[in-house]
């Protein structure tokens, strides 16, 4: 009996601090969504005192510029996230299938811009990409968070790659398809979820990026990063909320459309079969 | 033929590595003051004796150094703590997990906004403890952010580290526990016990592991510390960047010399990762 | 087809598991690659679809070299142990893939693969994930894909040891049905020896990389090369002895045989041997000799008996309506007509 009223007390402890942790990583949200449509909220109010579209106005209303500067980013960090999804599975095939001299130096060089400090990174490359001409580019910018997506989708695509592994596509090899018709019906459909995770993961990584996107673009490449920081450093709460609300938000569209467009494909693809 | 396939398929990750070498190589090249189109040409350790001499620098340093390792092993510590109660709950899928792996998509720069909004001396906390009664003005409030003891950036990494942390543990202790730490209860362990002697000392790797990497990164990022760190002392990355954005391209070197101890340091970091690799593989071969 | 190897020699991270394979399979004859595991069977089907690169040697298809060529341009098909079944597809859809990727058109497709499904009795189950069948359909869908592939040759990697008994029975049976149908050369990798007496026109036996005996089953049972192989398939009562004049010695028995002279061991294999009690009459000289049991392992309708005497251990079966026990003294007779002699 007493035994057991101890282990409902821990039960319960347990559940109080998890409901904690929950609250803690949700409740900062929803206060920059009601920030984000407050009007006056001053000392001591607990609730906003009026309510104003004000901050949406500033970001859908057109005069701020904030939404082509949103669009221009998304497509920016699309790129990125294709890219590093395709060198990202072709390293991985290379570090998986095969062995070969420096394979061990590779593998561990993948890795290094995830301990390396990104600011270290940013300042030494700046000056060489101004003599490569990459500087305040827009393709710079992309090579620069190439750089730093790059380790993740190698990450999750080796993951992937080594679990599947060869057995699915030597089966299709020799039942006659080429090595074309291997990768399209087999090796991509396998390899799905980590080609979207590692787009997904590749996507949010550009499309944070705040300082390097802002040395190596020097003002001229304006992110939707680079463009919110001076709202939220301004004091203006409303706009800085309503900023990263849209920041979010896009983001999470992002990956929906993302996810729903490559599956619908590879659906489709496959009622070709019979339909 | 067959032999070059590995080599086609590396290319690119091989061309974008040799820049970010290159990037690195540049650092360390203009920290011993060797910048010619400055007319600097002479190798010299001046800037690194200077800078590790300067009160100013020396406490950048410590900051960084602080800021790191206090809100690295707190996320580690609380990270296996959440981790463990999840596991512990049966709920190391579905919901819960999604829910904690927001804040890993959610950038610093509006994590920082979140911190802010709440813990500001005109955030909800303070008005909340006002409404309770608990402080009698807000500026009874202790100043949180902004402030030389660094805890609005500590709170800030916390938000974003602690769920990298159970992301990164829980599969596998999801996993120990369900095989190995059932045995040791079976055994006549006691959760706490099996937990204890089994389950936390073999998810010890993938712990060290996390926290390596949280701390390499936040000793060398730029954002948080920008955002919400105040005037002195100031972050590494930030007195870096101040110093190579300085109108005398002459602080350059400067900051080329604290980049370069931001990069020892990471590479210290480096050589315990690989160790942990290494150490790693030594036990799944025995 | 036919398929030749000539020398083939294959290397895995520097190591040598196939050595100099040389292997001839007739048109339309099922070959069973016999052997331990580890031996390198599977690396040599794999070697024979294109699948591995052979570190020298050449594989021949109907008189080809076809040892450069992709896997994919072979008509080698295998049927894997682990039957590679593709998950994100039904079972329509996996035995579809290998007509689809030959570009045949819809129609065309839909009803060959009807007739396949049919061929291995799966109807019903077209469209089904291959993620809810059971392990006998699985099998039969893997190898109704293998055959919508149309295989010059068939290529099958121990398809069969994951099934229980009475599965693999029914599947023995299907296999051998549909090969006659079909006419296709095949190669059967096996370990288990019953399988290939059962189903081969000839067994190849391998180990450790290299191929010791190839021969119609009866021939290598009734002379194996060496006493591995009659190990490998077995095994029974080795005597040591010689031949000497066209007689063979050892200190158990000696009987005429017409073999050169030197050093043997003469193979009597369980039911070779019979149990005689001493109050019987032994017949034959070889039989007075008195054998001590030592150990009596009852079998159902058999008993095996080990026996010992002049420093030989034997062991035969019995009916199991025996009186004997351990302890006990018996002769033994030997059955000359069943002797293998292998050459040292």
């Amino acid at each position: 009996m007493k035994r057991t009223m101890h282990i409902d007390r821990l039960g319960i402890i347990s559940k109080i601090l998890l409901i904690g942790f929950i609250f803690s990583i949700l409740s900062p949200l929803v206060v920059i969504v009601v920030w984000s449509l407050a009007g006056r909220w001053a000392w001591p109010h607990l609730l906003p005192e009026n309510f104003s579209l004000r901050g949406m106005q500033e970001l859908f209303g057109g005069y701020s510029g904030a939404m082509e500067t949103l669009f221009f980013s998304i497509g920016l960090s699309l790129v990125v996230a294709l890219l590093a999804v395709i060198i990202g599975t072709m390293t991985a095939r290379a570090l998986v299938f095969y062995d070969f001299y420096g394979k061990r130096v590779i593998d561990l060089s993948t890795f290094l811009p995830i301990i390396i400090p990104g600011t270290v990174f940013a300042m030494g490359i700046n000056v060489i990409f101004i003599e490569m001409g990459l500087s305040d580019s827009v393709a710079g910018v992309i090579v620069a968070h190439l750089i730093c997506s790059l380790p993740y989708a190698i990450k999750i695509m080796t993951d992937i790659t080594q679990a599947f592994g060869r057995k699915l596509e030597e089966q299709a090899a020799v039942l006659g398809a080429s090595f074309r018709q291997t990768m399209a019906f087999i090796t991509l459909p396998s390899l799905l979820p980590g080609l979207i995770a590692s787009g997904c993961m590749a996507y949010i990584v550009s499309f944070s990026q705040y300082f390097l996107t802002l040395i190596i673009g020097g003002g001229t490449v304006m992110t939707f990063s680079v463009k919110m920081v001076p709202y939220l450093q301004s004091g203006d709460r409303t706009l800085a909320s309503a900023y990263s609300l849209v920041f979010v938000c896009s983001t999470l569209l992002v990956f929906i459309i993302f996810e729903k467009t490559i599956k619908k494909f590879y659906r489709d693809e496959s009622r070709y079969y019979f339909a | 033929m067959r032999k070059a396939v590995p080599y086609i398929l590396l290319l690119p990750v091989m061309l974008l590595t040799l820049i970010f070498i290159g990037g690195i190589v540049n650092v360390i090249i203009q920290s011993l003051g060797i910048i010619p189109s400055l007319g600097l040409y002479k190798p010299t350790l001046s800037y690194y004796q200077e800078v590790l001499s300067r009160p100013d620098f020396l406490s950048s340093i410590a900051f960084s150094l602080y800021i790191s390792f206090v809100s690295s092993l707190l996320a580690a510590i609380l990270g296996v703590l959440v981790c463990a109660l999840l596991v512990g709950n049966g709920l190391a899928k579905g919901k819960i997990m999604q829910i904690t792996k927001i804040p890993i998509v959610i950038p610093h720069t509006v994590v920082a906004l979140l911190i802010i909004n709440i813990f500001s001396q005109s955030g909800l906390l303070p008005r909340l403890l006002y409404a309770l009664g608990l402080i009698s003005a807000q500026e009874s409030f202790p100043s949180l952010l902004f402030a030389p003891n660094g805890i609005g950036i500590i709170l800030a990494y916390l938000w974003k580290e602690i769920p990298f942390v159970v992301f990164f543990v829980i599969s596998i202790m999801a996993n120990i526990s369900t095989t190995l730490g059932e045995a040791a209860q079976n055994l006549g362990a006691s959760p706490g016990q099996s937990f204890r002697y089994v389950i936390l000392p073999l998810c010890m790797p993938a712990v060290k592991n996390a926290f390596l990497i949280i701390f390499a990164f936040s000793l060398g990022a730029y954002d948080l510390p920008f955002l919400l760190g105040a005037t002195a002392p100031k972050a590494l990355p930030v007195q870096a960047f101040i110093e190579y954005t300085h109108p005398d391209l002459l602080h350059r070197p400067y900051a080329m010399a604290l980049n370069s101890i931001m990069f020892f340091i990471s590479l210290i970091i480096v050589v315990f990762y690989y160790r942990l690799l290494q150490g790693n593989l030594k036990k799944i071969e025995r | 087809m036919e398929l030749i190897l000539g020398n083939l020699s294959v290397a895995i991270d520097n190591k040598l598991i196939l050595d100099s394979i040389n292997l001839k399979v007739k048109k339309g004859e099922l070959l069973a690659l016999l052997g331990p595991s580890g031996c390198g069977k599977s690396t040599l089907l794999k070697t024979i679809a294109g699948l591995l690169p052979p570190a020298s040697g050449y594989v021949m298809l109907n008189g080809k070299d076809a040892t450069d060529l992709p896997p994919n341009q072979r008509g080698v098909v295998i049927v894997f142990q682990d039957l590679r079944l593709f998950p994100n597809m039904t079972v329509e859809e996996n035995i579809a893939f290998p007509l689809k990727v030959r570009g045949i058109p819809k129609g065309e497709r839909l009803e060959k693969v009807h007739n396949f499904i049919a061929g291995v009795q799966l109807q019903g189950l077209e469209k089904r994930k291959v993620t809810e069948l059971s392990g006998g359909q699985l099998q039969r869908v893997a190898l109704a894909r293998a055959l919508a592939a149309e295989p010059k040759i068939l290529l099958l990697d121990e398809p069969f040891s994951s099934l229980d008994e009475n599965l693999r029975r029914d599947m023995r049976r299907l296999v051998m049905d549909l090969r006659r149908r079909y006419g296709i050369t095949t190669v059967l990798v096996t370990h288990d020896r019953q399988e290939a007496f059962m189903m081969a026109d000839r067994i190849a036996i391998m180990f450790s990389g290299k191929i010791v005996q190839c021969d119609t089953p009866k021939n290598i049972y009734h002379a194996p090369a060496t006493k591995a192989v009659a190990d490998f398939l077995g095994g029974g009562n080795y005597i040591q002895g010689t031949v000497k004049n066209g007689q063979f010695l050892s200190n158990i028995i000696n009987f005429p045989v017409s073999k050169p002279d030197g050093q043997y061991t003469a193979l009597f294999r369980v039911p070779a041997l019979k149990a005689l009690s001493p109050a019987e009459n032994p017949q034959g000289e070889q039989t007075k000799q008195i054998f001590q049991i030592t150990d009596l392992y009852y079998l159902g309708d058999q008993t095996e008996i080990i026996a010992e005497g002049s420093g030989q251990q034997l062991k035969l079966n019995i009916s199991s309506d025996h009186s004997l026990s351990i302890g006990d003294k018996i002769h033994i007779d030997f059955d000359l007509s069943q002797v293998v002699l292998i050459e040292e």
